[in-house]
């Protein structure tokens, strides 16, 4: 059976490129022993229909919290302050718990980086399938167990009917994430959330699950939020990218204006860390010189400008505006002058083979 | 599953072997003449010795060990000085006393102890959750006697007159009886183990009238059983309600429940359905830990309340200085605690498929 | 008892970070910030209070009748009076007894003013027999290994395997009643718990590096499991102990209530409320302030045991 087959007919047609996610001005915050530290502070970015985002940035900067903003998970001490999340036309923000509910797992779903921790010890996978589409599609028991399992076989797990029955430590990661992903393609979604899903993963698990996920994006004219910190795995799937640093957004744009048009110092860093023209699996990122500030310790002014090389007494006194740059995507405006020069430095870079940033 | 409890079974045999040997030898090391210890001060030589023989008290210690083991499996516990009646006699019409009051305890302490512990984790250092937990400080720290004495001086004595007065001590009022199912059920010409099973159950004011409807004795037995069993049941609750809620708080951050949450689950259903069940896995060994303290617990509430059962009758034996009682009870108790052991473990496994089906 | 080992075991087997000899002293502000040790620390320095000045803080004699102190019918002195304060309204030509008499016209008060000294002593002789004895088995089983280890654990699961209060009652049978025999039987009682924490901190030691590099600087047997081991193992043993206290009390308390511990005329908070058991209805107070003495120590000691666990267990230190 094939996966068109397997379909229902879908709730909505979505057209290719029409705007699905719109945020703008998010900021997320958590209040500490110390006072209160913003995670994620004023993003903005989009994501169309049928279109991949790849979401870029390393450890702690944010990823994570502006996903979980998305899907409005954020559980107290933390708190979303402020923004608006457009979900087609509505604003996630506005609507009540129960609409948000509806909402979840249903047409915005989400897996996470572990998959066998993220699965109920307690329960069969199958049940942990079940209950997703007997709380949104108002399934009966035996037909929500003939449809996981169908939707096991689609997700690319062998003995579907079988595995039904077993327990999460049972399985292994990758099989863990296949069942995380038919349990968040299983009512349909038009956005789904990946936060990582092949970081804990062994390398050949990881291109399989990237495959996977591309397929199902195909299928079903998804769109995906996909969350990593390997710029190898954006390079090859993400349509457009944002690329965040300690809570703020540092560019935004089309996969190839970031990839050969950037604009950002921080950008070029990532980029230059690791040789995406020739992705290696299981190369790791080699991150700019010294380490992302703690967010309740950020520097004053641009917070990358200890770590940037191009920094300028300005970046220690003001925090750069978010705007378009003449490429046409938009960037934190430290140095939009200074786009022709860092990708004439890329090419530079390149040809001697040096890792100077 | 099958695996795992056979396995528990052979584990328990050592045990088991290792209760009856510490009974045995503490029989043998009271002090003085084991017939007279057994028999009463005024045995004379000519009894004793014909005692002393029969039991074989003559022969080696393993062979005493060993007819000592027959006798058990036998059934036999000996005959009760004081009430000159074999032990065992006394123990199918008292142990009933005993498991009904632990039974209706530990309902009490594990049904409002998980309530509180989730309502405590729920709301989290709010109004509910402070005063839960300084009740459970307090609660653990209270002997069970003298709460047993305090609750019985304020509801017979303090609410005198008022519908809250309850009765601070036996099984029914005067005047009220309950028919023994075995007569309801016209079991009377029965014989065998049912038989035992069912005078059993009947020994048992609540289930008896419980499954024979008779309603009137029912309330009252269930009011006779509110005192003795909240005294019984205060510090294991204070326990559970302590475990589920840090076990719960636990629980509530890992992964899965997040993912419980981004499926679209209401709240409600993420703490029952997805939190609860894994924070109960810790809390049912808990319970299991509190079996014993309840059965030491039992000792003091059926002296305080004047119940009957197999505590009491211990104590009563103390006085009597009646050993052949207190060595079968003992035996009887540790037995059934480690039983209910048994029980607990496999259904912690039952909960758990990481360990039923590993 | 077997069934208390996957849980019990999980916890105990967790690695102690040998820890140099400043955290001792973080360790200590820790506890003294935590609000349940400060509770704890107050609780028991009224009982210590208590029981060092019981001779000034007493109005009378331990075990002193009234009749024979110059009271008489007149002046108050029957069995079970009630209390009498003279601030609160009580007639001047009654003598004062703030808690009332006992049964046997005694000074209710002062009795459960000397009764601190004998609970405080029951709880730390108790609890330190268990200690040794629990720590000595516990550190042979965990170091020889092998049938010794079997040996010792099996009999630890035997008296695990009786509920604590029964197997207290049987001994005490045995021994017969005193507080001495009493305690003894609680100590029995009370030892697998520290032979159980002994045993798990000598595993997950006995096998770390700088035990393997004691050992091939020479350092004998004994003294590894002496400057080594024991230190590690005093954290848990410390936490467990506390909170041990606080069950002793209870159960040296039970088993004088049920008539096998403290004997007349001694003044023993247990055995004050067995003797006045029957009287609870007309003469609550003799219950109630024995009792409220037996709570606030067991209290203070659940809560310092409770602090210590927090600040001394380096997994909550996050």
């Amino acid at each position: 059976m094939s996966i068109s087959e397997l379909r229902e007919p879908r709730r909505r047609v979505g057209t290719t490129g029409e705007r699905l996610l719109d945020v703008r001005g998010l900021r997320t915050s958590f209040t500490t022993r110390d006072g209160v530290v913003r995670a994620v502070d004023g993003i903005d970015f989009h994501v169309n229909r049928g279109e991949i985002l790849g979401l870029v940035g390393e450890s702690g900067c944010g990823k994570s919290v502006t996903s979980l903003s998305i899907l409005r998970l954020i559980a107290p001490p933390g708190r979303i302050e402020a923004g608006e999340l457009i979900f087609d036309g509505r604003d996630l923000l506005k609507l009540d718990s129960r609409q948000m509910r509806e909402l979840r797992g249903n047409r915005i779903s989400m897996i996470f980086q572990q998959p066998t921790s993220s699965l109920n010890p307690v329960f069969s996978v199958g049940r942990q399938l079940e209950e997703v589409l007997e709380l949104h599609r108002n399934m009966k028991r035996r037909a929500a167990r003939d449809r996981a399992a169908e939707l096991m076989r689609m997700v690319g797990i062998p003995d579907p009917v079988r595995r039904l029955d077993a327990f999460p430590h049972a399985l292994s990661g990758g099989m863990a994430q296949r069942v995380m992903i038919a349990m968040a393609l299983a009512c349909e979604p038009e956005l789904l959330i990946a936060d990582e899903p092949t970081t804990a993963l062994d390398v050949t698990t990881q291109e399989q699950i990237i495959d996977l996920l591309q397929e199902m994006q195909a299928e079903f004219n998804l769109s995906i939020i996909l969350i990593t910190h390997d710029l190898g795995v954006v390079a090859r799937v993400a349509n457009s990218i944002l690329v965040m640093y300690a809570g703020r957004p540092a560019e935004f744009g089309e996969a190839d204006d970031i990839f050969y048009r950037c604009s950002h110092p921080y950008t070029r860093g990532l980029l230059d860390s690791v040789d995406y023209g020739a992705y290696r699996p299981g190369e790791h990122l080699h991150p700019i010189a010294g380490v992302p500030p703690r967010l309740d310790q950020l520097p004053p002014g641009c917070a990358f400008h200890p770590r940037c090389l191009y920094a300028e007494p300005i970046c220690r006194d003001s925090v750069p505006e978010f705007g378009r740059v003449p490429s046409g995507h938009t960037v934190a405006a430290c140095h939009p002058a200074l786009a022709g020069r860092l990708n004439l430095h890329r090419a530079g870079a390149h040809a001697s083979g040096a890792r100077e940033l | 599953m099958l695996r795992f409890v056979l396995r528990r079974l052979l584990l328990a045999i050592p045990v088991l072997f290792g209760i009856i040997f510490v009974v045995f030898a503490l029989a043998r090391l009271i002090p003085g003449d084991p017939c007279r210890a057994q028999l009463g001060e005024r045995a004379t030589a000519a009894v004793c010795n014909d005692f002393i023989h029969r039991f074989g008290l003559d022969q080696p210690i393993p062979v005493q060990f060993g007819i000592y083991v027959g006798q058990l499996a036998h059934g036999d516990l000996g005959t009760s000085l004081k009430f000159g009646r074999p032990v065992t006699d006394l123990i199918i019409e008292r142990l009933p006393v005993t498991v009904e009051l632990t039974l209706v305890a530990l309902l009490f302490a594990t049904v409002l102890g998980i309530l509180l512990g989730v309502v405590s984790a729920s709301r989290r250092n709010s109004a509910v959750d402070v005063v839960t937990m300084f009740g459970a400080n307090i609660g653990v720290s209270i002997p069970v006697f003298v709460l047993g004495l305090v609750l019985a001086w304020f509801f017979a004595v303090v609410l005198r007159g008022t519908p809250f007065a309850l009765p601070p001590s036996g099984r029914l009022s005067s005047g009220i009886s309950e028919i023994p199912l075995t007569e309801v059920w016209g079991l009377t010409g029965m014989q065998g183990p049912l038989r035992v099973l069912a005078d059993f159950v009947s020994h048992m004011t609540i289930f008896n009238a419980l499954l024979t409807g008779q309603w009137g004795p029912l309330g009252d037995a269930l009011r006779h059983m509110i005192l003795p069993a909240v005294a019984l049941g205060t510090i294991p609750l204070a326990i559970i309600a302590r475990m589920t809620r840090s076990s719960l708080l636990d629980v509530m951050g890992l992964d899965y429940i997040r993912t419980a949450r981004a499926k679209g689950l209401t709240e409600r259903l993420v703490v029952l359905r997805h939190g609860l069940r894994n924070a109960l896995l810790p809390v049912v060994t808990i319970i299991g830990l509190q079996l014993g303290g309840l059965l030491s617990g039992a000792v003091l509430t059926e002296t305080i309340f004047n119940l009957s059962g197999v505590g009491r009758t211990v104590t009563e034996a103390i006085t009597g200085r009646d050993y052949v009682v207190i060595q079968g009870l003992t035996i009887v108790i540790a037995v059934g605690y480690l039983l209910i052991n048994l029980i607990v473990d496999v259904s912690y496994a039952y909960l758990d498929p990481r360990i039923r089906l590993s | 008892m077997a069934s208390t080992a996957p849980l019990a075991e999980q916890s105990l087997d967790q690695p102690l970070v040998a820890r140099p000899a400043n955290l001792w002293r973080d360790t200590l502000r820790n506890l003294l910030g935590q609000r349940s040790a400060q509770a704890g620390l107050v609780l028991l320095g009224v009982v210590l209070l208590m029981a060092v000045a019981a001779p000034i803080l007493a109005t009378h004699g331990e075990t002193t009748n009234m009749l024979d102190a110059g009271e008489t019918r007149a002046t108050g002195a029957v069995r079970n009076a009630a209390p009498c304060i003279h601030l609160l309204g009580c007639a001047a030509s009654k003598s004062q007894h703030i808690l009332g008499l006992d049964s046997n016209l005694r000074d209710e008060y002062s009795r459960v003013i000397y009764a601190s000294r004998v609970s405080l002593e029951v709880g730390f002789f108790t609890v330190g027999i268990a200690i040794i004895i629990g720590t000595v088995l516990g550190a042979i089983a965990g170091y020889a290994g092998g049938w010794a280890d079997n040996l010792v654990m099996r009999v630890m699961d035997v008296l695990l395997a009786f509920p604590a209060l029964v197997l207290a009652i049987a001994i005490v049978t045995v021994l017969g009643p005193s507080l001495i025999n009493a305690q003894i039987a609680v100590a029995i009682v009370g030892i697998p718990v520290y032979a159980r924490v002994m045993r798990a901190s000598v595993l997950s030691i006995r096998e770390r590096d700088f035990v393997t590099a004691s050992r091939a600087l020479g350092a004998s047997s004994y003294d590894i499991l002496l400057r080594r081991i024991l230190p590690n193992a005093l954290t848990p043993l410390i936490v467990q102990g506390t909170l041990g206290i606080a069950g002793a009390i209870l159960d040296v308390a039970a088993l004088s209530f049920l008539g096998l511990g403290s004997q007349p005329p001694a003044a023993d908070w247990g055995s004050m409320i067995g003797d006045a058991r029957n009287v609870v209805f007309v003469a609550p107070w003799l219950v109630l302030a024995p009792g409220a003495a037996i709570a606030i120590m067991v209290l203070g000691f659940n809560l310092l045991g409770d602090g210590l666990r927090d600040a001394l267990d380096p997994r909550l230190n996050r």
